[in-house]
Formats: structure tokens, sequence, C-alpha cells
């Protein structure tokens, strides 16, 4: 399966999630640059974006 | 992607050697050897070089140092797999080096890459081997025939389909999100001492659940071996005259003892369920029927109050007026409502608790423990009966059992017996996984339950609230990932049986026995009858299995993105007669699309077989060893 | 009113480990409810001194008020049982009897044998009855 099927799907089962969805987008577009070796402090700043915004 | 050449210098039997497999209209080439000339050898020397691996076990008891004995003690040992793709060559290098005949530290691989006719080595040479073959999944291209049959016999092939699907960004993202996850928890234990306590209990319960899931893993393993070898010894029993027979009555005779079994620990929980349902009621029994008797003897002597408020009675009297028709209360009148105030010592709101809610109620209570009665020994009837059953199985099996020990055949007494110990100490290996299971189910409810409370916790605190709400975010987003996950590798299923069944049919000789092949979550395989519509694996023939195994395979090097050459080591051996000459025929047409290498041993390579690869273009080699047996070489015939 | 129904502290790890409370995954109202009533028939009461709460009081049926009510009325007088505070106080008090004897009832014996003790307690128990 290609890597933008799979974004597809995460997307989809979101369903009506919009800040899930935008989160997961995210997080995967993180993944596919490469292996980041400090992705805890990158990881919290995701987080907090999307913890907050999701009310 | 196809191999052009292998160089092998001092590994195992070969001292000096070199392979070409120059590509031609069939890309097929055919190596024959003796058992024991180098076969196995070749076929691990390539994966050697790959992975640093020697995975094929050898024919020898005694293993030779992977130096050749005839290579001076200083020496190297050097495997070269030439590769040729679309736009470049490729060349697997992989050295070990030997002192005083002691090797110095591991091998190492290096990969150079030819382009446009310039040549680089790669600074990720694993990198390179992961383009061609990825590790995990090379036992899909490169591997013994015995794979072809022992498929069905030890199926673990999850793992790689795993890999196949190219979810291994939903693992990272999966494996990251859980670490913030907790380490949130661990934030907000700094803030509260039962924060803390809690997240200690939820952290000692996970890694329990740890170390249980390490038990499972062990279990399944050491499970899938006792079966694996349990089968064996089934087939080479079964391939037994006059045994066949008892075999037959042994399989059916199992098979009724575990559904008897199962029966039985069924009514075991059923009878269980009961109890605890209504242990309630039952200890409770004397206590409501004295209610019920209380509460029918003051409605019979009338000392419970009309369900008519006393304050509405109370007020009538005040006002002299009754409160339901609105008339003047007489004489008479006042003296009755006087005299029901002071009789009734319970008021109207307990009278219709008594009468209306807690009358039915127990009565319902009642009922149930007689019900109770006949449902329990219903049950404890059928255990009765599926017990004495069972019984009856025992004895036949026994019986039967007993059989065997006339075959005066060392070999067979000896079969049968290890065959009973894997049987007896599998049961016990089953039992204890399923209290593995059992307990695994009781930590996961923990450790659910013990998250809640700790959510709960950390909700209530105003300064532990923020992370409850970036927790809730990771457990959504793994959530999705989990579904996500699922999806894909349900994806990858379909997609690998849709391959599997063109494959099969595609080079099947028998185009009007089976109608479709089924690839079930597993990863185990059916083959539908035409006729029956049910799964006639068991009663296929060791070619047809073998086909529907290669049929499968080569679904996998489809979906995996991975067009490499399939290499073989005897794959016709446990087939027989004009199977073989099919086989060698499917193998043919396969190379048309895809570089095709076969050991074969010189009883394989038939006449029959000799016939299908007659053509000359098909390139053959002979492997053989010198008369001192310490270095084997090949030569194309 | 109260809207949670108690336990002793001490004994949610009982009622979390006990293999009879937990055949077929039981809910903690059913663990209760056996906990009571073992602790009415083992004419065992016992006061709270450290309460834990164990589940909602609207999880409750009202076919299982009128069994709580039901404890109630039998040590006390009738009109107890509009008071439901105290009719869940006193059926907390043989939930916390009962949870004490069967625990002890568990340590006597394997595991294998928990569910087999009980039954029998239930079988002495009906016998002593006069059901038709």
């Amino acid at each position: 399966m290609d890597d933008l099927d799979i974004k597809k799907k995460l997307e989809e089962n979101c369903k009506d999630d919009k800040n899930l969805a935008k989160f997961l987008k995210e997080l995967f577009s993180y993944e596919l640059e490469g292996t980041r070796h400090n992705y805890k402090k990158d990881y919290d700043k995701m987080i907090e974006k999307y913890s907050n915004s999701g009310d | 992607m196809r191999i052009e050449k292998i160089k092998i210098e001092n590994f195992r039997l070969y001292k000096n050697v070199e392979v070409n497999f120059p590509k031609s209209e069939n890309d097929i080439h055919i190596l024959i050897g003796d058992n024991g000339v180098g076969k196995t050898t070749l076929l691990n020397a390539i994966i050697w070089c790959l992975y640093g691996d020697e995975p094929q076990t050898y024919s020898n008891d005694v293993l030779l140092p992977r130096l050749n004995t005839s290579a001076g003690s200083d020496s190297d040992v050097v495997v070269e797999l030439h590769v040729k793709t679309n736009d470049s060559r490729i060349v697997y290098k992989r050295t070990q080096i030997f002192k005083n005949g002691t090797s110095r530290g591991d091998a190492i691989l290096e990969t150079f890459v030819t382009t446009d006719g310039q040549t680089e080595r790669a600074s990720d040479p694993e990198w390179e081997v992961t383009k061609f073959v990825p590790g995990p999944i090379s036992d899909f291209y490169f591997f013994d025939g015995e794979r072809l049959d022992n498929y069905f016999k030890s199926s673990n092939i999850e793992h790689e389909i795993f890999i196949l699907s190219h979810i291994d960004l939903l693992e990272d993202m999966e494996d990251r999100l859980k670490t913030k996850y907790k380490d949130y928890n661990t934030s907000a234990t700094k803030f509260s001492t039962e924060i803390e306590e809690l997240e200690r209990e939820l952290e000692k319960k996970e890694k329990d659940l740890e170390e249980k899931n390490e038990e499972k893993e062990n279990f399944e393993r050491q499970i899938q071996i006792a079966k694996t070898r349990i089968n064996k010894l089934d087939e080479d029993l079964r391939g037994v005259p006059n045994i066949k027979m008892l075999e037959s009555t042994r399989n059916s005779l199992k098979t009724s003892k575990d559904k008897y079994e199962k029966m039985i620990s069924k009514k075991n929980t059923e009878l269980n369920e009961l109890l605890i349902k209504n242990a309630p009621q039952i200890f409770l029994y004397s206590l409501i029927d004295d209610i019920i008797k209380d509460i029918e003897r003051k409605i019979k002597n009338n000392e419970l109050p009309t369900p008519i408020d006393e304050k509405e009675l109370e007020k009538s009297l005040k006002m002299n007026l009754c409160r339901i028709c609105g008339r003047k209360l007489n004489n008479e009148s006042v003296e009755f409502i006087k005299k029901s105030l002071e009789e009734y010592n319970i008021s109207s709101e307990e009278s219709k608790i008594l009468t209306r809610e807690m009358l039915p109620d127990l009565k319902v209570f009642q009922n149930n423990v007689k019900n109770y009665i006949m449902l329990k020994n219903n049950i404890k009837k059928d255990f009765k009966d599926f017990k004495m059953d069972l019984e009856r199985i025992n004895e036949e099996y026994a019986e039967n059992e007993e059989k065997y020990k006339k075959y005066d055949d060392e070999n067979i007494k000896l079969k049968y017996e290890e065959r009973k110990e894997l049987e007896d100490s599998l049961e016990q290996d089953n039992q204890d996984f399923g209290e593995n299971k059992r307990a695994i189910k009781s930590l996961m409810k923990k450790i659910k339950n013990k998250k809640e409370e700790l959510d709960k916790a950390m909700e209530g605190n105003k300064k532990t609230k923020i992370f409850n709400r970036k927790k809730n975010l990771c457990t959504d987003a793994l959530n999705v990932i989990s579904e996500t996950k699922k999806s894909i590798m349900e994806d990858t299923r379909l997609m690998v049986e849709k391959d599997t069944n063109t494959n099969f049919f595609n080079l099947t000789w028998k185009k009007h026995t089976f109608s479709k092949i089924s690839v079930n979550k597993d990863y185990s395989l059916e083959l539908i009858h035409k006729k029956t519509g049910k799964n006639a694996i068991h009663s296929a023939s060791a070619a047809e299995k073998e086909l529907l195994v290669l049929s499968f395979t080569l679904g996998i090097h489809k979906i995996s993105g991975f067009d490499s050459p399939l290499l073989i080591d005897t794959p016709l051996a446990r087939v027989s007669g004009k199977h073989r000459e099919n086989f060698s025929e499917i193998f043919l047409k396969v190379s048309n699309n895809k570089q095709i290498i076969l050991i074969l041993t010189p009883d394989e390579y038939s006449d029959d077989v000799k016939e299908v690869f007659a053509d000359e273009t098909i390139q053959k080699s002979i492997i053989g060893i010198n008369l001192d047996e310490t270095e084997s070489e090949i030569k194309k015939v | 009113m109260a809207d949670r129904i108690y336990i002793e502290e001490e004994t949610l790890k009982f009622y979390d480990n006990s293999k009879i409370l937990n055949i077929v995954g039981s809910k903690r109202k059913e663990q209760f409810l056996v906990a009571m009533a073992y602790g009415y028939m083992g004419d065992t009461s016992i006061e709270l001194k450290k309460r834990k709460e164990l589940f909602l009081i609207k999880d409750l049926e009202p076919l299982e008020i009128s069994l709580f009510r039901s404890l109630a009325i039998k040590n006390e007088d009738v009109h107890i049982i509009s008071d439901l505070d105290e009719v869940f106080s006193i059926a907390q008090k043989y939930a916390n009897g009962g949870i004490k004897l069967i625990e002890r009832l568990e340590r006597k014996c394997s595991y294998e044998e928990h569910m087999k003790e009980f039954e029998k307690k239930i079988q002495q128990h009906i016998s002593s009855l006069n059901i038709d």
C-alpha cells in the first residue's frame, strides 16, 4: 500500500473529527520526513497545538 | 532485478567458484548435485552474503567451519552476488577475515553500485540489500523446497505480511504516541500523591501485562513447534500399512474427545454463571419469604392504609371537609378518619412501597429461585451425560492405543511414543496457555479501569487537567492508527488472495477440480472444491499443495513490489511421478517473467524433468565434490 | 441523598482478585449483591471504617432496591424502607461482612475448589429451605 493511500485511510478513519484528522496528517508527514532523534519535543508541540484547538 | 553471477571464495565447501547466469528466452537455471556436495551451501552462501545469516540446515551432523578446510588459516571468506537492475548493476560483497583459522570480528558487507559506467561504493550497504530483497521477506525468495511442503504445518507469516504492508510509519507513530502518553502520566504525578500512586499501580500492571504477553509468545511458539512435529509424525504413521485404520479411528476419537471436553467445560461455565447470578436471592430466600408473608398478612388484616396520603386526611380533619369529594364531614366521618390515623402506624408512602414495589419484586425473586433449581438440575444432567460419553470415548481411545503396541517395527513404536509424549505436553501447554490468556484478559480489564481512575483523578486536579487533554488526543489518535493498520492488513490479504487465485488457475494442470483459493485472516490457505464447495486441502496431493504455496509465494512477490529472483533448493523432492513434470513446466512458464534458479538432486532431475528443460538455451550446471570431500565445484553442462 | 454505594477501602483489592466474584466478568453491582447476601446469610454486618465508592446507585434496578429494603426491614422498624440512605448503609455493612467471609472461604482451598465450595454453600442453604 502506498504511503498516500495510508495517509488517506488515516483521515477517513477520523470520521467527523477534523481536528484529529489534521493532527494525524501532521504526524504522518513528520514521520515521512525521516528518523528524528528529538521527536519528543516535536511531538509535544504538535500535541499541544491540537489538544488545545480541539474544543 | 536478476542475479548475473555468484562468486564464492573459501565459503565452506566452495574454495573458489564462480557461477554465471546469462539471460536467455527462459530465465531459468538448473543446478544439479547429490546430497552433501554443496547444494544447501550454495543457497546459504547467497543468504549469508546478503544478510549475514545461514538459516538453512546442513545435512551433515557435524557442522564444518565456515572457512574452507583447504584454504590457508589466514584467508578470507568472501561471497559476491552480482545483480542487474533496469538501469544499474549492484555487487553485494560480504567478507569475513580469518587469522590462524579464527574469525577476526564480524563479516563486513560492502555494496558497489554501477550506473552509467560509474561505480560508487554505497554508504549504507544494508539499505541497498533491502532494495533487492528485504531481509524479513527473504523467505519468499530464497528457500528450501521443504518450505513449500511445510507451509501448511507451520504458517506464521503474518509478521512478514505486516512488513509487506509498509505500515512501518504507522508503527513508529504508535510507539511514539504511546511514549508521550506515558510521559504525560509521569508529569502529572508531580502534582498529586494520589495520581502518583495510581500511576505507579498502572505501571506495575502494564509491566505484568508485558510479562504475560512474553509468556504468551513463548507458549505460541512451543505449541506451534509441537504441532508441526505431531503433524509430521501423523503423516509418517499414516503412511504405514495396517496403521491407517488405527490412525483414522484414533483421529475420529480424538475429535470426539475434544468436542466433549469443550462441551463439559461450557456446561461448567454455565453452571458457575447460574450460581453467581442466583446466589443473592438464594441466600436471602428465607428473608424474602418472611417479608412476602408479612406484607400479605398486613394486607389481609387491613394494617396498611389505603393509598391516600395521610397528610390529605389530616388536612380534611382540619378543614372539616372531605379532600376527595369536597363535602362537609359529619361526626361519623370525622371519627373514622381519626381512628384510621391512629390505627395505621405505617404511612401511605410506606404502604405503597410495600404493596406496589416490594411485594411484586420479592415474588419475582422467589420464582427465580424455583427456576434456578430446575435449571441447575438440567445443567447437571447434561454434565453427567457428557461425562459418561467422554468416559466411553476415553476407553475406546485407550483400547485403540493398545493396538499400536502390537507393532514390532521399532521405528513405528518410537514415533508413536514420541507423538504421545508431545500430545501430553501439548495438552499441558494448552492448559497453561489458557490460564495465561485468562490472566491477560483480566489484566487488560484492570489496566482499563486503572486508566479510567487515573484520568478521573487528573481531570479533577486543575494542574493535571491539561495533561488529560493531551492524553485523550493521544488515545484518539492511537485508536485511529490501530483501525487503519487493521484495514490495511485486510486490504493486503485480499490482494494476495486475488493474485494467488490468478497464479494458481493459470498454472494448474487440473482446470476443473477447484473453484477458488481462500486466504484466511491468519494466512492459512484453503483450496475450495468445485463440487462440494468445501476446503479440499487435506485431500489434495502433495503437488497440488506445493503449487498452491508457489502461487501464494508469487502473489507475495507481486504485492511486495520486489520482483526479484526465485531460488529454490530441491523443489521437486516431495513431489512424485507425473507431477514432477507438471511442476517443471510450471517453473518454465514462470521463468518467462522472472528469473528462476533451481537446485535439484539427480533423482529430481529425472528423464521427464530433463525433457522439460531440454532446450539448449536453458543453462544447466553440475555441483560436484572432490575425492577427499574438501572442495565443491560448479561446472556448466 | 447518597448517590453511590460504598465498600471498605481495603476490600477493593479482593473485589478485583476474588475468583468467585470474578466469574464471567461480573460487574461491580453483581459482586456487591453476592457479598451482601452472603453477609446476611452469615449474619455478619461490619461498619465501614474508610469507605471507597464501588458503583453508582442509579445503576441499581428497582428490583434490587427491594432486596436492599428487605434487609433493612429485618432488623429495624418498617419505617426504614422510606429512608434509602439508611437502607443502603445497612446493605453496605452486610456486604462488608460478606466479603470478609468470602475471602476466608477462598483462602481455605485451591482455586479449582473455590466454585465447588461456593456451590456447596448454596446447596446446603437450599436444602435447609422448604421450596416446592
